[in-house]
């Protein structure tokens, strides 16, 4: 294979420069406009980066709201469905990749057609339901609501992912001696973990940026932090700078986060490569 | 040690019938192939001797107990897989040491254990390593030593040695056989490949769509095909088979040409196979001998594999490398004793 040439990497560079300001400058931006006052929000373009910064704007989102509670909630109910979706998905994607029963695919592709479902479509019943239950305004409900929403995505991915494990692997353990759920949780769900972890990671994050079932189903009590951020825009005045503000204690823990856990990610998600 | 003992089994997959009606008892410290072609059932019938599928009817026994209703974990057998299943997540020495581990058995009693059967197998430096850094017949060795781990009553083997190159197959069919011996271990070996069968085992028994064609001896069935289906799929290059009439005491090659017989025969359609090492070529007529025509000579360096026809029915023939062919004028003879006949219809032997 010959050197690429120079030119070949300066596109290449030059492509995933362009890519990289397109995902990564409004967070920047919305960073900068975080330690701004109002006024400086206003500021012409040359005073977007120059500008004496101030914290002011995290200091009055704090002093108005409960963010701190609404981010709790947040992360319980993140955290909660997950915990659901997970543990029902991978037991419902094991029967899908292990057995063959009249009508799997079908119930496989109906499973997966509940996540092309247009949201909105579900609120309005899901709401008079929860009425019905004193669901609403309760993280048990939001819990549930994000549940039926995570569990598609689980069943799915997990289903591929354990079809590529051999089933060899369990049926080995079997003849070792152990039972048929002690060959699961010995043998498949120490090779899934990698896998098991990045489907984990994008059901929090699904949850932690969920808007409008958090809208419609939560008041006071079980609000979380995506909801707040709009109120900073009232009738009376357009606080660009709380909702960036806001808008950075709701992403922080997130980048962090994907930061950390970036290289898991990747790994669980190229999962399939076992040698056999 | 023990006996495998299987009773009129079984199995259908839904409506599909895979096993029609299979008895078999492999005897205390025999080996027995299950020898057959890709999708003949083999796999299925060791899948449910280890408990790993259910069959439709019959009966299993290890060791004269019936096993049937049991679980894997609870028959005592042990396993080797075609991918051998290695655990990926786990060192070798934990692959060897799980089935020990499941039983609770003493952290130094494993130790020694895994010692003891990493140096018959030859893999202790191989202990603290992972699946996915050994080769092909590392991984082997490991599947192995893993199987013979708890000193079970059983072995069950589905076509171990078929993702092995060839030369390393022919080194481990070798080594399992010994193994085997030394331990003596009953032991039910799956394959397609005859050359292993026919080398590793007491006794092969040959199946065709799920039902045994023949159990025999690697010799018996070699020698007295017990019909058209093991006579085709045992030996290489495959038996010489023609399909012939009879007449009077004579057998009638399509060309018209008759041929001993040396028994009487049923009238009618039948096929008379002889294997390509049988039969006698050369550039002298006898008294029996027929006209034949060379048309292609394979040069395997230990023999030739000689193509060619009798008249127009086609021939294959082994001859010895040591001797010159004859040329234009050969002839070839069919001796008597190494003549088989099957019913044409049927394909039984006659
Ligand atoms: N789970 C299953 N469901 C339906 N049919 C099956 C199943 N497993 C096996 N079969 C069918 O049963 C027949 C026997 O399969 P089996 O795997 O026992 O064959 P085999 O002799 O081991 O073949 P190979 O040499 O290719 O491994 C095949 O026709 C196969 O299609
Ligand atoms: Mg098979």
């Amino acid at each position: 294979m010959s050197p690429k040439s120079r030119l070949y990497w300066i596109v290449c560079y030059g492509i995933l420069a362009l890519y990289g300001a397109f995902t990564l400058l409004p967070i920047l931006y919305l960073a900068v406009s975080s330690f701004k006052t109002q006024q400086q929000i206003y500021d012409g373009i040359a005073a977007t980066f120059w500008f004496t910064p101030t914290l002011d704007s995290y200091r009055f989102i704090f002093e108005t709201k409960p963010i701190l509670q609404m981010l709790t909630n947040t992360l319980i109910v993140s955290v909660g469905s997950t915990v659901f979706s997970l543990f029902f998905g991978t037991i419902a994607a094991y029967g899908l990749a292990r057995y063959n029963f009249r009508g799997r695919d079908d119930l496989a592709f109906y499973i997966l057609s509940i996540r092309m479902f247009p949201p909105i479509v579900a609120a309005l019943p899901i709401f008079m339901i929860f009425n019905g239950l004193n669901l609403l305004d309760t993280k048990t409900g939001l819990i549930i609501a994000y549940t039926t929403f995570n569990l598609p995505f689980v069943v799915w991915m997990m289903t591929g992912f354990i079809k590529a494990v051999p089933v060899q692997l369990e049926e080995a353990a079997m003849v070792d001696g152990q039972s048929h759920l002690g060959a699961i949780w010995d043998i498949l769900v120490p090779v899934l973990r990698p896998s098991i972890f990045a489907v984990a990671i994008f059901c929090i994050i699904f949850s932690w940026n969920e808007f409008l079932f958090a809208l419609i189903l939560t008041k006071s009590q079980a609000k979380t932090l995506p909801v707040a951020i709009p109120e900073f825009i009232t009738w009376t005045e357009v606080g660009w700078n709380y909702v960036a503000a806001a808008g950075m204690v709701l992403v922080a823990p997130v980048l962090v986060f994907s930061f950390l856990a970036q290289r898991y990610m990747v790994r669980g998600m190229s999962m399939g490569a076992i040698k056999d | 040690m023990a006996s495998i003992e299987v009773k009129n089994l079984k199995k259908k997959f839904g409506e599909v019938k895979v096993i029609e009606d299979f008895s078999l008892t492999v005897k205390d410290r025999e080996f027995i192939s299950l020898l057959g072609p890709s999708g003949c059932g083999k796999s299925t019938i060791l899948r449910i001797v280890a408990g790993l599928e259910e069959l439709t009817s019959g009966n299993i026994l290890i060791g004269g107990k019936v096993v049937t209703p049991l679980e894997p974990k609870d028959r005592d057998i042990a396993m080797v897989f075609q991918n051998y299943a290695l655990y990926p997540h786990k060192t070798i020495f934990e692959n060897l040491a799980y089935g020990l581990r499941i039983r609770k058995k003493s952290e130094t009693e494993i130790t020694a254990r895994v010692k003891e059967v990493a140096s018959l197998l030859q893999i202790e430096q191989l202990l603290e390593r992972r699946p996915a850094q050994l080769s092909g017949g590392q991984q082997q060795r490991v599947a192995m030593g893993r199987a013979i781990m708890r000193e079970p009553q059983a072995f069950l083997f589905d076509e171990p040695l078929s993702n092995l190159d060839a030369k390393l197959r022919n080194h481990m069919r070798v080594e399992i056989r010994q193994l085997q011996q030394r331990l003596g271990i009953t032991t039910l070996y799956v394959t397609h490949d005859q050359v292993e069968a026919m080398t590793m085992s007491d006794r092969i028994v040959v199946l065709n769509q799920g039902d045994i064609e023949q159990i025999g001896r690697p010799l018996e069935i070699y020698e007295k095909p017990a019909s058209l289906f093991v006579a085709n799929f045992i030996g290489s290059p495959a038996m010489n088979l023609i399909k012939v009439k009879t007449d009077a005491g004579n057998v009638v090659l399509p060309s018209g040409s008759p041929v001993a017989a040396g028994r009487t025969l049923p009238s009618g359609e039948i096929t008379l196979g002889i294997r390509p090492e049988r039969i006698k070529l050369s550039g002298n007529k006898g008294a029996q001998s027929l006209p034949y025509r060379i048309t292609l000579v394979e040069e395997l360096g230990s023999q030739k594999i000689v193509h060619g026809n009798i008249e127009g029915t086609d021939l294959t023939v082994v001859f010895p490398e040591d001797t010159a062919l004859p040329g234009e004028a050969a002839f070839v003879d069919l001796p008597l004793n190494y003549l088989h006949f099957f019913d044409a219809r049927s394909g039984k032997r006659l």
